[in-house]
């Protein structure tokens, strides 16, 4: 079932300015339950302004957004309350770090929440341990950190508040080989632990193969593509249209497969390409 | 070619720093010459120390034990430091923390007029360094309206102005998007190709294998040192210690362990098409 909605949404930034501009346009997509779908797509093709839309933070020039069937806009409805249910963590969030320290900054959320300290205090471990921040750091000034253990202890920040969906925009931006599969991977045990709905924004269709279950491909304001991310690859040309890099692993499996020397359409790993060429090597 | 960048047994300890009582050699007995026109890829997961050994190439740190001379000045002579850092200049991570004026053009004149030169040398230097970088019109722009890949090309330009040697890019790419970090990767190769010395420290492998030459670090030490092809056909060695290689390269690997001809350290996505189709023939 669909957990979130966009139905026909557009969203115009500034409108009736001379700065006027499309950034959505009829937009629909629906995020399933216990589901990691990356929304992938060029700089400036929407994507972002999709992850603002979902909590709430902005509001649609047309198009409803739906969670569990209902529009958060409606009148009646509390905003507020969508924002502690639907959890957004921005690009580079560990500059939005300020408390005294980590174990303060990853229980700003559920105090907001008006929990009590026990139940606090009990998210913020058990937050802290799913994105990979040590309890021995709790007393810590994040400022003390370094720059993946900020990240972490900003991601935990909204998983402690224990949202129905969480929503990363380009989580592992900037992080060395060894910081994104650690963050990649707290997200995955994050999702299989909570039956969340994740939803990924990324320019890397290489990380989304690895990650994601499903993927979403937008261009200039509108979706390009979607399904499974098997279903996506097998519309290479499609990716290649939205003017994303496909994994170089496709590139040279999709040449093989068109001058006719494998059947290797839609690979994007490193072991199916092996499996395939091998294969075909032993056919030959 | 002539030896610019010599590190001769230095040790870098953040304790001297920061007198907060705690041992951290974050660079231990290290020994490196860079050459003269070379183009170096230093790289290893955040904590390796490549961003330590990239502030002591300008004397931005000086280190704790051993010598650091470039072009045989010894950075930590504080009467020679500003030689040195003319000689060495250093785009950094971040684009939107090195813009410092409200024009593209006055941003760019910035080193040069600190340096004291004569206003229509710096006219010509600005206009020089702006069209290397393909950034001339935008001269007049105000940097905030330009992206990050333009952005750091800006800053880029700024270093050119300064005439200097050689260029140190300090992950200058990780916080772009992928267009953004090719028009900083196209930049950076065509600086080499005139003569520039260039430093470029990075975590994504797919810049790295355009280097001459690969440094890399692991716990403060060199782990490896040689050319892309040297060092990326060690897979096994690269993945202990958590860095990735390219993927034709993984695939290319695999089938070699198999039994299969195929040419060592194999890294771009042409000449891998080129070698699995000969292997194919070569069975027919």
């Amino acid at each position: 079932m669909s957990k979130l909605t966009l139905e026909n949404v557009s969203y115009v930034y500034s409108p009736d300015t001379p700065f006027e501009k499309e950034a959505l346009s009829n937009v629909s997509i629906e995020f399933k339950e216990n589901r990691i779908t990356g929304i992938i797509g060029h700089t400036g093709s929407g994507k972002s302004t999709v992850a603002q839309l979902l909590n709430g933070l902005l509001k649609s020039t047309s198009g409803r957004v739906l969670l569990d069937g209902q529009d958060i806009f409606e009148k009646g409805s509390d905003v507020s309350k969508v924002r502690f249910r639907v959890g957004l963590v921005f690009q580079y969030p560990e500059y939005q770090l300020f408390e005294e320290t980590v174990w303060r900054d990853i229980a700003f959320g559920p105090s907001n929440m008006k929990l009590d300290p026990n139940e606090i205090d009990r998210r913020v471990r058990s937050a802290a341990s799913f994105a990979g921040v040590d309890e021995e750091l709790f007393e810590k000034s994040p400022f003390e950190l370094s720059g993946g253990q900020k990240r972490r202890v900003a991601i935990a920040g909204i998983m402690a508040m224990e949202p129905d969906i969480i929503v990363l925009d380009e989580p592992a931006a900037g992080l060395d080989p060894r910081g994104r599969d650690e963050i990649f991977n707290g997200i995955k045990k994050w999702r299989d632990s909570h039956n969340s709905t994740v939803i990924l924004i990324s320019h890397s269709m290489e990380d989304m193969a690895l990650y994601a279950d499903d993927i979403i491909v937008m261009k200039d304001g509108k979706v390009l593509t979607s399904g499974t991310v098997d279903q996506v690859f097998q519309r290479v040309d499609v990716i290649k249209q939205s003017g994303l890099d496909i994994p170089q692993i496709t590139a040279v499996t999709e040449e093989l497969t068109k001058r006719g020397l494998i059947d290797g359409n839609g690979i994007y790993t490193v072991d199916k390409a092996y499996e395939k060429i091998l294969e075909a090597l032993k056919e030959r | 070619m002539s030896e610019f960048i010599k590190l001769e047994n230095v040790t870098f300890d953040y304790s001297a720093e920061e007198q907060n009582g705690q041992h951290h050699e974050a660079i231990k007995n290290l020994s490196l010459s860079i050459e003269k026109g070379s183009f170096v890829a230093i790289i290893g997961h955040n904590g390796s120390g490549k961003s330590t050994l990239a502030k002591l190439f300008n004397g931005i740190l000086v280190p704790t034990n051993g010598r650091v001379t470039v072009d045989g000045m010894d950075t930590s002579n504080e009467d020679l430091i500003f030689d040195v850092r003319r000689r060495v200049g250093m785009v950094f991570q971040n684009p939107d923390n090195q813009i410092v004026a409200t024009t593209v053009e006055e941003d760019v004149a910035f080193a040069p007029e600190n340096l004291g030169v004569e206003p229509s040398e710096i006219r010509h230097r600005v206009d020089q360094a702006l069209e290397s970088v393909k950034m001339s019109e935008y001269k007049e722009h105000s940097p905030s309206q330009l992206s990050g890949g333009q952005k750091q090309r800006v800053a880029i330009a700024g270093i050119i102005a300064m005439q200097p040697e050689c260029i140190i890019f300090d992950e200058s790419t990780a916080m772009l998007d992928p267009q953004g970090r090719k028009e900083v990767l196209e930049t950076i190769l065509k600086l080499k190709e005139r003569g520039m010395t260039v430093i470029l420290i990075t975590h994504y492998m797919n810049e790295a294998v355009n280097a001459d030459r690969v440094v890399v670090m692991n716990g403060g030490s060199i782990e490896m040192d040689g050319n892309p092809r040297e060092v990326f056909s060690q897979v096994e060695k690269l993945r202990e210690i958590e860095l990735d290689v390219p993927q034709v390269t993984d695939l290319a690997y695999r089938l070699r362990r198999d039994g299969f001809e195929l040419p060592e350290g194999l890294l771009f996505e042409e000449e891998t098409i080129g070698a699995l189709m000969k292997l194919f023939e070569r069975g027919k």
